[in-house]
């Protein structure tokens, strides 16, 4: 193909989208909806899975010593938890400790120790750190065997149910884009079709002058994608000044929420919207082409 | 440059018509040939054949040497590109004017921009509409439309016209002069082929003149008469 045809064609696409302005602005509405709500979806599961990993690599576990056990033993016993697999470091935090973290969380203003009328009820504990998060049920199961440990905490599900909910929100926004992907194409496909039908004379007459096939198909094929990019310029810029907002809201009020603000993560959700768009604008021309222009 | 041998048509449908039968025709380089006879004689699919519309149901179509039966569907495009192309009802863009309706066709066949915008001026000159570039079709009389349509067949230079009742609908004088245009294009080397109704041009005219009649030749004279 020419690239002076290419240029006819882009005209002619451009020529009939003004002409065909109602049902091209009605495609692109439904290709911006469509791809606003992929955008939000996939970027709500970046989001979770991003925090499912922050939270992961902090996960730890805990283990509360018996009251009756005395230093010595307790210190004992870090050689017995370091050969445990999976486990990454152990530390251990006498009760001293525990009272001194405990009364920095709290400030300088008052005395735990005294308000506790002078006992400190913490007990020596053992911090685990994890190689991988997927240990972390079974190293809590061994630890709470050994007989000096009374009890063991360890983030229990909450991993687990953020991933499942990442897995949900998934599917959920999978069904909603697809169907309505699928209204996007058809109502490309009308207007492309409605296209077709203004310019079956045109047509004609190009067939009998010796247009090639793909010459006939380009405009439309470019008014389809068009239309589809369109849709998908304006998803992208309503995500991305609504997801700046978001992230700078967060960071003021709720600065312990790992929200996602790798740009280089998110400008690749942006290029797959704008690449879906032309992909929805493309197949809804296809479809129409192949049932009405036959060539 | 144009042979048919033994070419018959059949349509199947309802009531199956054989709109050709065995038809033999040669057509030299040049020759300005005028295809005659009544409603149903076959004129309109001897030139559907030729322009590849359509295939024979048997016989052979050579073109310059080169079979229509044989010629495969992505090559049409350009073996029409050889062919112009006139119509008794013209086939013009109303909504375009005199001259993107030439344009049109010439970027139909690929050609640049630039030669576009210097070749389409000339034809439109070679039919005498250039004080009308810019006007709408609707705005012209059915004679200038039709000139429209020559300046659009003959701005690729083919080798040969292909018209099908260039003159039907048009009234006696200006019939003859969309008649004279055709015949100073066959005079410039272009093969004419022209279906038609209109015997006070072809008595007048005087080239070769073959009838139709119920789908076979049934006359073929050098310097013929309706």
């Amino acid at each position: 193909m020419r690239l002076s045809s290419l240029e006819y064609a882009f005209r002619d696409a451009f020529r009939s989208i003004k002409r065909n302005k109602v049902l091209c602005i009605a495609s692109i509405a439904t290709v911006t909806v469509s791809l606003l709500i992929l955008g939000c979806a996939w970027l709500l599961v970046l989001n979770s899975e991003h925090m499912a990993s922050a939270m992961e690599s902090e996960l730890e576990i805990n283990a509360y010593l018996r009251p009756e056990i005395n230093r010595e033993d307790a210190l004992n016993l870090k050689r017995k938890f370091e050969v445990l697999g999976g486990v990454a470091q152990v530390t251990f935090i006498s009760k001293e400790d525990g009272l001194e973290n405990l009364q920095k969380r709290f400030g300088d203003d008052a005395s735990i120790l005294e308000a506790l009328g002078g006992n400190n009820p913490l007990p020596d504990m053992y911090r685990f750190k994890a190689k991988d998060a997927a240990d972390v049920p079974r190293i809590a199961g061994e630890v709470e065997k050994i007989p000096e440990v009374e009890n063991v905490r360890y983030g229990q599900g909450v991993v687990e149910k953020l991933l499942a909910l990442t897995d949900w929100m998934r599917t959920v926004g999978m069904v909603i884009v697809f169907i309505i992907g699928v209204a996007s194409i058809f109502l490309i496909a009308t207007s492309i079709r409605i296209t077709v039908f203004a310019r079956r004379r045109e047509i004609g007459i190009m067939k009998l002058v010796g247009a090639t096939d793909w010459y006939i198909r380009w405009p439309f094929f470019l008014e389809g994608m068009i239309v589809g990019i369109i849709g998908a310029v304006i998803a992208v810029l309503l995500l991305h000044f609504f997801y700046a907002r978001l992230v700078q809201n967060v960071i003021l009020t709720l600065n312990f929420l790992p929200i996602l603000r790798d740009t280089a993560i998110i400008f690749d959700v942006y290029k797959w919207l704008l690449f879906i768009g032309a992909f929805l604008g493309a197949a809804g021309s296809a479809i129409s082409l192949r049932r009405f222009l036959k060539v | 440059m144009i042979q048919i041998f033994n070419v018959s048509k059949t349509y199947k449908g309802e009531v199956t018509v054989e709109a050709l039968k065995n038809v033999n025709l040669h057509i030299k380089r040049g020759e300005f040939v005028f295809l005659v006879g009544p409603s149903g004689a076959g004129k309109s699919t001897l030139t559907r054949l030729l322009i590849r519309e359509e295939l024979p149901t048997d016989g052979q179509i050579m073109v310059n040497g080169k079979s229509l039966l044989r010629l495969r569907k992505r090559e049409i495009p350009y073996y029409r590109r050889k062919i112009g192309f006139i119509f008794q009802d013209f086939r013009l863009l109303m909504d375009r004017t005199v001259y993107e309706n030439v344009a049109f066709a010439m970027e139909a066949m690929e050609f640049p921009r630039n030669e576009v915008k210097e070749r389409v001026p000339a034809v439109l000159e070679m039919v005498g509409l250039q004080d009308k570039i810019k006007a709408f079709p609707h705005q012209l009389s059915g004679g200038q439309q039709q000139r429209i349509c020559i300046a659009r067949a003959i701005v690729n230079n083919p080798l040969m016209i292909i018209a099908d009742e260039p003159t039907g609908n048009l009234d006696p004088d200006t019939s003859w002069e969309v008649m004279s245009i055709l015949l100073a294009i066959n005079k410039r080397g272009t093969t004419v082929i022209s279906a038609t109704h209109d015997r006070e041009n072809v008595n007048r005219i005087q080239k070769r003149v073959i009838a139709l009649a119920d789908g076979r030749i049934v006359r073929d004279e050098e310097r013929g008469g309706y």
